[in-house]
């Protein structure tokens, strides 16, 4: 590569380093993403309220504080960056009060707190916009086709609505012109030619993408940048795109023009990636089934290795799926050792989609663009990875309450444990419900609603029935968990009898305290659990996944397009949601974090775990194209070069069983056990946490636990 | 037929190409004293206890009715002889610390058990493979097996001391896709003061095998004072340059992972002290393979 743009590269990670360390001074840990947001000046913006509760709600508040925010919000340039902008503000979490008051959902509220449930009521973005629709219409297009619909629908409340997305693009457009204006006067004032270009350039981008549509591949790029850091901006949105066939026409044209190398173009996209660890999909198929792999894909992928900071990239996994692309990938995931890419198992994704009703050419829309999520980009609304029932906490709600029967069974316990999680269900499910109902005067889509298919062409947000589709998500949580204590009751309470009812109760009432309370645990710890292959656990995690499938997919109203589709994932809820679990039969302590997503809990074989692992992810999978993932931690013994293809290997195995999505951790123990120590040692550790990697230092002491935990333990 | 083992290890890297499970027979006619694996000597059953799992809390000694078990102060002490293998006290064993080592299987059984992995055999190469102990000592057992795996279009190996019959060798040739041995010891009498048996037929075994037109992959364990020098490996390379045929050469380093288990059978472990082998000098030993081309 060019010396210069290696140069420049490094800078940027240096830089990228320094903001972690500022953020993490300033702003302290934070268990999620990383999300390429930087501390923002002290002071600058403060958010304007519309309610006696400090909060803001509704279309005019929302496009109120998002206007005043862009009218104020810095600007960034570095002339080591082609691409100008940063966010800074998490508008969405600096309310007081994330729902409207005057929407109460008291009668849900009782189950809710019962049974652990995140409900989603007044929770933001999570499904994907149609970049292509931007890189398309540019802002100005944008604003055309807005001005066009005001024609159609002309009552006062959809011109208003469609007057507040036009000032939301103005307010996008004035922050970009004041980074022209900015890049102008450093062009102007510095003496190093080198970084005079950079400025000149940059102004150059920014000014022809101020309107119109981007027509090389920097000004594309530039434009995605622009849209996702407003969208970031106004509710921390970071769902991704196709991005290899959505840059590949802008790619291809300027190499034919002569106007660009690939060199440049791997800085480009280096810039590109640094930005924000947004979630990117490379590979798979399009909608006739071919593949989408070409150079750009590859470009994306050496970039990608260039910076090697916390990256979303996730490859899509098909039968046609160009070899080298695979090969490049799983290279890099073990040469970097920093969790990137991930890969999505297209085979099952799209078999369960379309059991929904749709049509395969659909469904192979349908794409990874967040923490576990698939979307069909600007077509549905989703409320994908914010819906979760720690199923957990609903075994201990059945389990407590039969405590003191004297003709508990097994069975009973099961009937009783059905008949909450059904309940669990549908309460999350009235959430969803009330939230589609009330949504758009707490906080309406804005941002989203310009890139969705439906919103600006019907006036309706896109939580009002403005989307095309509304494929709801509802994740189970805790699995392992609960399939390990019916099975550990089944092996050694009604089998062996070594176990009495009453000593179980006593054993976890007490949090197994004592020698006794130990023994017992050990006995329980004893049991063939999850993850083993024909074990008690697995045929105990099939009923599970069945009821609870059954359960999520009863809720769907085909009359009001609303399906529901359930997943097992817990994202960075597993601490949480243990600290709200006393000890359960399976041997796990009280207040320790649940089992992971769909995974068994660790130490579940002793022998081949990686192997067993995929079968049983495969497994277990709900089947209606929402994902379980595979939480993949990767021997880093196993972790070489020369191994490259056993671990591609194991990754086609999973998807052929009927895999999803698998998410892979490469972790020295050592170094993790000192950056757990002194997190200062090793400020640019990355882990994939869940679905999303983040820095190791930035995370919370009891989350850099549960990770250190978790790696000790496989 | 049923055969004895200890056990099917998956996700093996290192018992031949890919991704492989392993079959691990038990018994062997070989006492190699730095063996790793003692728990595949015995062509019996065996009862296994791991101090450090051990909580202590005496329930082996509650249910067991042969009075194998005792402790006064001091750790649990095991009166193997008076053991018959009931499998009592490792039922109801807690912490997981007694086990029973030795598995009898019928070779369809195994067979399954080792095919159940073939989507990753696909997927990523591999296949399955058979070691030990000494898998020609229950030849017709691994025959099945193998067999089976071969209808199965699976790749196969075996990893042999190659101390058999040519009878017995033979008999398996056409279900083999890659034989696997030691050549541990150059000098025959020094061979046999180390593992117990002489060392010719080791070598006529592999070259007869070389030259049938098998492919092979010899290995020698460097041991520390024992092999571990240039004159030993250069003779070995000698005489495997001798023999025509598809020969593959390593050298595996000793380790002392296998140092507990001895402990943990009863059994007494007769180079207590030794060290891994200092990688400086498995990598100065390499070089002179590569001089003779392997």
């Amino acid at each position: 590569m060019d010396k210069i743009h290696d140069t420049r590269i490094r800078h940027l990670r240096e830089r990228k380093l320094a903001q972690t360390q500022e953020k993490l001074r300033v702003e302290g840990s934070l268990d999620e993403d990383d999300y390429g947001r930087i501390v923002p000046p002290e002071g600058l913006w403060h958010t304007i309220p519309n309610h006696p509760d400090g909060s803001f709600y509704g279309y005019d508040a929302w496009a109120d504080n998002f206007c005043s925010l862009m009218d104020v919000h810095p600007v960034y340039i570095d002339p080591d960056d082609a691409f100008a902008g940063r966010w800074m503000y998490f508008m969405s979490k600096m309310r007081k009060n994330k729902w409207n008051p005057a929407y109460p959902y008291t009668h849900l509220e009782e189950n809710i707190r019962k049974y652990d449930i995140i409900c989603g009521i007044g929770d933001d973005a999570h499904f994907a916009p149609d970049y292509e629709m931007g890189v398309k219409l540019g802002w100005g297009g944008l604003i055309r086709k807005i001005e066009y619909y005001k024609t159609v629908n002309t009552a006062p409340e959809q011109i208003h609505f469609y007057d507040l997305h036009l000032r939301v693009i103005r307010a996008v457009q004035g922050w970009i012109g004041r980074h022209v204006a900015k890049a102008e006067e450093l062009a102007a004032s510095e003496t190093d030619p080198g970084k005079k270009q950079s400025f000149v350039e940059i102004a150059q981008t920014n000014r022809n993408i101020l309107e119109d549509a981007p027509k090389t591949l920097r000004e594309a790029c530039q434009w995605i940048i622009w849209y996702h850091l407003a969208s970031r901006t106004y509710n921390r949105d970071g769902a991704g795109g196709q991005i290899d066939s959505l840059l590949q026409p802008f790619y291809e044209n300027d190499l034919e023009k002569g106007t660009l190398d690939r060199d440049k173009a791997v800085y480009y996209m280096a810039c590109f990636l640094i930005n924000d660890p947004v979630y990117w999909q490379l590979g798979g198929p399009d909608e006739n089934g071919k593949d989408q792999t070409s150079e750009i894909s590859f470009v994306i992928l050496d970039a990608a290795d260039k910076i090697n900071t916390s990256l979303n990239i996730t490859v899509r996994v098909h039968d046609g799926l160009d070899e080298r692309l695979m090969k490049k990938a799983v290279e890099y995931l073990v040469k970097n050792r920093n969790g990137w890419p991930r890969f999505s198992g297209d085979q099952a994704l799209v078999a369960g989609f379309m059991k929904n009703g749709f049509s395969k050419e659909l469904a192979r829309k349908r794409i990874a663009v967040g923490c576990n999520w698939m979307s069909l980009p600007g077509l549905e609304y989703t409320l994908n990875d914010l819906v979760k029932v720690n199923m957990a906490k609903v075994f201990e709600v059945a389990f407590k309450e039969l405590e003191h029967r004297n003709d508990i069974s097994l069975q009973m316990l099961w009937e009783n444990f059905t008949e909450h999680l059904g309940i669990a269900v549908h309460t999350a499910a009235e959430g969803i419900r009330h939230h589609l109902r009330y949504q758009k005067y707490n906080e309406p889509e804005l941002l989203l609603n310009l890139l969705s298919h439906g919103p600006i062409e019907k006036a309706r947000d896109a939580s009002d029935d403005g989307a095309e589709y509304y494929n709801l998500a509802i994740d189970g949580a805790g699995l392992a968990i609960v399939a390990d204590s019916f099975a550990a009751i089944e092996e050694h309470v009604e089998g062996s009898g070594q176990i009495s009812w009453p000593q179980l109760y006593h054993a976890v009432d007490s949090d197994f305290g004592g020698p006794e309370g130990e023994r017992i645990r050990l006995i329980l710890r004893k049991t063939g659990r999850y993850g083993k292959e024909n074990s008690t656990g697995e045929k105990w995690a099939l009923r599970v996944r069945d009821v609870f499938t059954v359960d999520v997919r009863a809720e769907s109203e085909p009359e009001l397009r609303r399906c529901f589709i359930p997943g097992f994932f817990s994202w960075a809820n597993t601490v949480g949601f243990g600290e709200a679990v006393g000890a359960t039969p399976d041997g796990r302590h009280a207040g320790k974090p649940i089992s992971h997503g769909a995974n068994p809990s660790p130490g579940f074989v002793t022998d081949g775990a990686s192997l067993s692992l995929a079968k049983a992810v495969a497994k277990i999978q709900p089947g209606y194209g929402n994902t379980a993932p595979m939480q993949w931690e990767l021997d880093p013994t196993m972790a070489r070069g020369d191994n490259v293809p056993l671990i591609e290997g194991i990754i086609k195995a999973h998807f052929k069983l009927g895999g999803t999505l698998i998410n892979v951790n490469i972790m020295d123990k050592e170094k993790v056990l000192e950056a757990h120590k002194d997190p200062s040692k090793y400020p640019d550790l990355v882990v994939r946490v869940t679905g999303f990697t983040a820095y190791f230092p930035m995370l919370s002491p009891r989350f850099r636990q549960l990770v250190v935990d978790r790696i000790l333990e496989n | 037929m049923k055969g004895i083992i200890t056990a099917i290890q998956r996700m093996s890297i290192h018992d031949g190409p890919g991704l492989r499970s392993t079959l691990f027979m038990k018994g062997c006619n070989l006492r190699c004293r730095w063996c790793h694996n003692p728990e595949t000597w015995n062509p019996l059953k065996q009862l296994q206890h791991i101090p450090s799992r051990c909580m202590e809390c005496h329930t082996c000694q509650s249910v067991c009715r042969y009075d194998v078990f005792s402790s006064g102060e001091g750790p649990l002490e095991l009166d193997r002889k008076s053991c018959i293998l009931c499998g009592d006290c490792v039922e109801n064993c807690p912490g997981e610390a007694l086990s029973i080592v030795g598995r009898e299987i019928t070779a369809g059984d195994a067979a399954a058990e080792l095919l159940s992995d073939k989507v990753f055999f696909e997927t990523a190469g591999g296949g399955v493979t058979i070691s030990g102990g000494e898998p020609l000592l229950q030849a017709e057992f691994c025959r099945e097996v193998l067999e089976i795996c071969k209808n199965e279009d699976i790749h196969t190996a075996i990893e042999s001391n190659l101390t058999g019959s040519w009878q017995v060798i033979s008999g398996l040739s056409d279900y083999v896709d890659l034989w696997m041995c030691d050549l541990k010891i150059y000098d025959s009498a020094k061979h046999k003061e180390w593992t117990g048996a002489g060392n010719e037929i080791i070598k006529e075994n592999i070259a007869r095998l070389a030259m049938s037109g098998a492919v092979l992959t010899v290995r020698t364990p460097v041991i520390p004072g024992v092999n571990d020098d240039e004159n030993e490996i250069g003779k070995m390379c000698e005489f495997l340059s001798s023999v025509h045929g598809n020969i593959v050469y390593e050298l595996l380093p000793f380790h002392t992972l296998g140092f507990e288990k001895y402990g943990n059978l009863g059994m007494r472990n007769q180079v207590e002290g030794m060290k891994d082998l200092d990688t400086a000098v498995l990598e100065r030993l390499k070089r002179i393979p590569e001089q003779y081309g392997f």
